[in-house]
């Protein structure tokens, strides 16, 4: 019973939130509201227990200097004031530089190096196809990087270069737009999946006649 | 007190932070892995404060909403309810918890997303226009990425799967690692630029 | 002559009909064609992916009592494209008798861990002694640099339970006891490349279908040893392991919605060219 009232609630909210895809209405936003209420209590849950196990009960075993990151973290909440916000740059600064510094001593041997060293492979040891492609590689990759030098003007062999790098770009955006539709796709497919089923379809159904007669109404 | 207020401050707690947890990786220093876990310890905690933040922004901006009766007000009513039966219910009743994020939340959060679908097929209607080369070689590697997922095309017509798969391995590998290497050389020369107190972003 | 005429004027109305409502035609079209293998599937044969292959091999070839390491980092909302590869690839994980460590870097994270966990058979498989879910690591990439530096860090896991007196917890030394890292996000991977590349054996991507073509670079350098494509991967993976679910069932669909999307690109493209010719 209690699977059957579940199906029907969150097939009505569904066809509330598609229902935008007619036209703007309370339904609609009365979803939204939902989603993001839902999103805000659990995530205030989430960031208390959080809270309370790596500092709260650390610091009440004994570690007191857990006092300076509380302290810190509380200066974040200046930035609502206009008065004093200029505190919160600290902690800002503090989250912002450690994060920096994991990220950019990292790069250079994960996102640099190795990337590099993926483009020598030995070509002797590769078949005519193979080769072909990795020159391909290795030109799409240079004039991609071309493509990013502004300290010089793109003309002559630069501007070829660079070119070829914005094709090669283009390859890459329409390979991850065409992903993208996929992507998105599958979304609709499973609610539309959910909504075949009964009981939903029979709210689906009262849906569909309730916009077939709100459209001939307006058309009228 | 003014000191409290120089550019200065958070300047030099950045590079602070940003030297123990950037030199660690490359040098042995005695003590140094040893701060380095205390301060990753201590961001960890402050990044937690740092969700209320954005909790505090959305609540305040609600809660505007209903103080001066706005246009839409009684939706933000709405908002603080669900907020509240959440949280209680993750406090309080786990099968109640699961009960409303998995039955109810994951699929609403999934119908909301849908209209990133439906808005691409109208934007492939209404904008996907081959007007020059650039869009023609863009229209060119999405018609036959859409072609690899879709199971029909391989079974209708093998060529383009094989394609297709050319198209990601060879001249979007060469970009994508292009694209890489010039994000991580960007990382790092706006470090460098912060570190040298060029940003203003974190000092105002 | 008239009904020239008359056919002309009907034709032209039937354009601007469609003009004023190609929004609404184009939206319907596309929930129809999704909701027609709900109803009569089509049953379309679905050909493997050699990724796809490669993740299920490298699981395969694992030996019962492995530490295998999996990290949930996406939201709710894409629970469709990652949520069903997950619980393909989890069901294994399980299938195999490994020892799983499950942690989030994503604030969502745990609660789709239980989920998963939730949906699938976990083949006698016990908690703290076989599988544990740490719970949510924040920071991000801090979080991520600091677990890899001790993998011990977390003191009690998600239901609060101290971790230290758990069987599978003291099995865990450093982060390369860990055989496989899995981890599912949505976004770029370059956080989990920097951080975790190196320091685990092998790393596995359960990531959307529009990642794939941008992480190309980490699979061919060796950094990421291969990728679960979204839907599609767990499609796939569902096959491999001889358990066909949702996201085999939603590839009909898949079919059917994205030819759609080929057809509307030459169309609209026909269109353009037939008013750039007319002048208008």
């Amino acid at each position: 019973m209690m699977d059957v009232i579940t199906a029907l609630i969150v097939s009505a909210l569904t066809l509330c939130a598609w229902s935008l895809l007619y036209r703007e209405n309370i339904f609609y936003h009365f979803t939204e509201a939902l989603v993001v209420g839902f999103g805000m209590g659990y995530t205030l849950y989430i960031a208390l227990d959080t809270l309370n196990k790596i500092w709260l009960k650390p610091l009440i075993s004994g570690k007191l200097w857990l006092i300076i990151p509380a302290i810190l973290g509380f200066l974040l909440f200046t930035v609502f004031s206009k008065k004093y916000m200029y505190l919160s740059r600290w902690s800002i600064a503090t989250i912002a530089g450690t994060g920096t510094g994991y990220a950019v001593s990292r790069a250079v041997p994960v996102m640099i190096i190795r990337q590099i060293e993926g483009l020598g492979k030995p070509l002797a040891q590769m078949t005519a196809l193979e080769t072909i492609n990795h020159i391909i590689v290795i030109i799409t990759c240079i004039g991609t990087i071309a493509y990013f030098t502004f300290t010089r003007p793109h003309v002559g062999p630069l501007g070829k270069l660079a070119k070829i790098g914005r094709w090669s770009m283009m390859i890459a955006f329409g390979s991850t737009f065409g992903a993208t539709l996929f992507a998105n796709q599958v979304f609709v497919i499973e609610r539309c999946a959910f909504l075949a089923k009964y009981p939903q379809n029979i709210l689906l159904i009262v849906a569909i006649l309730f916009l077939l007669y709100d459209f001939y109404r307006r058309r009228k | 007190m003014s000191w409290i207020r120089r550019r200065e401050i958070p300047m030099l707690i950045f590079g602070i932070t940003f030297l123990i947890s950037f030199l660690q990786y490359y040098i042995d220093v005695p003590y140094l892995s040893e701060i380095n876990e205390e301060l990753s310890n201590w961001v960890l905690i402050m990044s937690t404060f740092a969700l209320g933040t954005g909790l505090i922004a959305l609540s305040l901006y609600h809660w505007r909403q209903i103080a001066q009766k706005r246009k839409g007000y009684p939706m933000s009513i709405v908002v603080f309810i669900a907020l509240i039966l959440m949280f209680l219910a993750c406090m309080y009743s786990p099968s109640t918890r699961d009960y409303l994020y998995g039955q109810i939340f994951t699929p609403l959060s999934i119908a909301v997303l849908c209209y990133t679908a439906f808005y691409n097929y109208t934007a492939i209607y209404r904008a996907f226009r081959i007007r020059n080369i650039d869009s023609a070689i863009f229209a060119f590697a999405s018609i036959f990425l859409i072609m690899l997922y879709a199971p029909i095309f391989e079974l209708i017509c093998p060529p383009t799967t094989t394609i297709a798969n050319w198209i990601i391995d060879v001249p979007n590998m060469g970009a994508s690692r292009g694209i890489i290497i010039g994000v991580a050389i960007g990382s790092i020369a706006i470090a460098v630029r912060v570190l040298l107190g060029y940003e203003k972003a974190y000092t105002g | 002559m008239r009904k020239h005429i008359r056919g002309e004027i009907m034709e032209a109305d039937i354009w601007k009909f469609l003009s004023k409502y190609d929004r609404q035609i184009i939206f319907s079209i596309v929930l129809i064609l999704s909701f027609i293998p709900a109803f009569r599937p089509l049953m379309l044969p679905l050909p493997q992916y050699e990724l796809t292959n490669k993740a299920f091999n490298y699981i395969e070839s694992l030996k019962p009592g492995d530490l295998v390491l999996v990290s949930f980092d996406f939201t709710p909302g894409v629970w469709v494209e990652l949520g069903t590869a997950m619980k393909a690839v989890m069901q294994h994980l399980f299938i195999k008798k490994l020892k799983i460590v499950i942690i989030a870097f994503d604030i969502n994270g745990p609660t789709l861990a239980e989920k998963v966990i939730n949906e699938i058979n976990l083949m006698g498989a016990e908690y703290g002694v076989d599988y544990v879910i740490l719970g949510y690591i924040p920071g991000m990439e801090t979080g991520m640099a600091s677990f890899v530096a001790n993998p011990r860090m977390i003191e009690r896991d998600y239901y609060g339970n101290p971790t230290a007196e758990m069987e599978i917890m003291k099995k865990v030394k450093s982060i390369s006891d860990f055989k496989l890292y899995i981890f599912a996000c949505y976004t770029w991977i370059d956080p989990w490349m920097r951080q975790f590349s190196g320091k685990v054996s092998k790393i596995i991507g359960i990531l959307s279908s529009d990642a794939i073509p941008q992480v190309m670079p980490y699979i061919s350098s060796g950094q990421l040893y291969t990728a679960v494509r979204g839907m599609r991967g767990a499609a796939e993976y569902e096959q491999l392991l001889g358990m066909p679910g949702e996201a085999t069932s939603y590839m009909d669909a898949v079919s059917l919605t994205l030819t759609f999307g080929v057809i509307l690109i030459f169309f609209a493209n026909s269109q353009y060219l037939r008013k750039k010719r007319e002048g208008i």
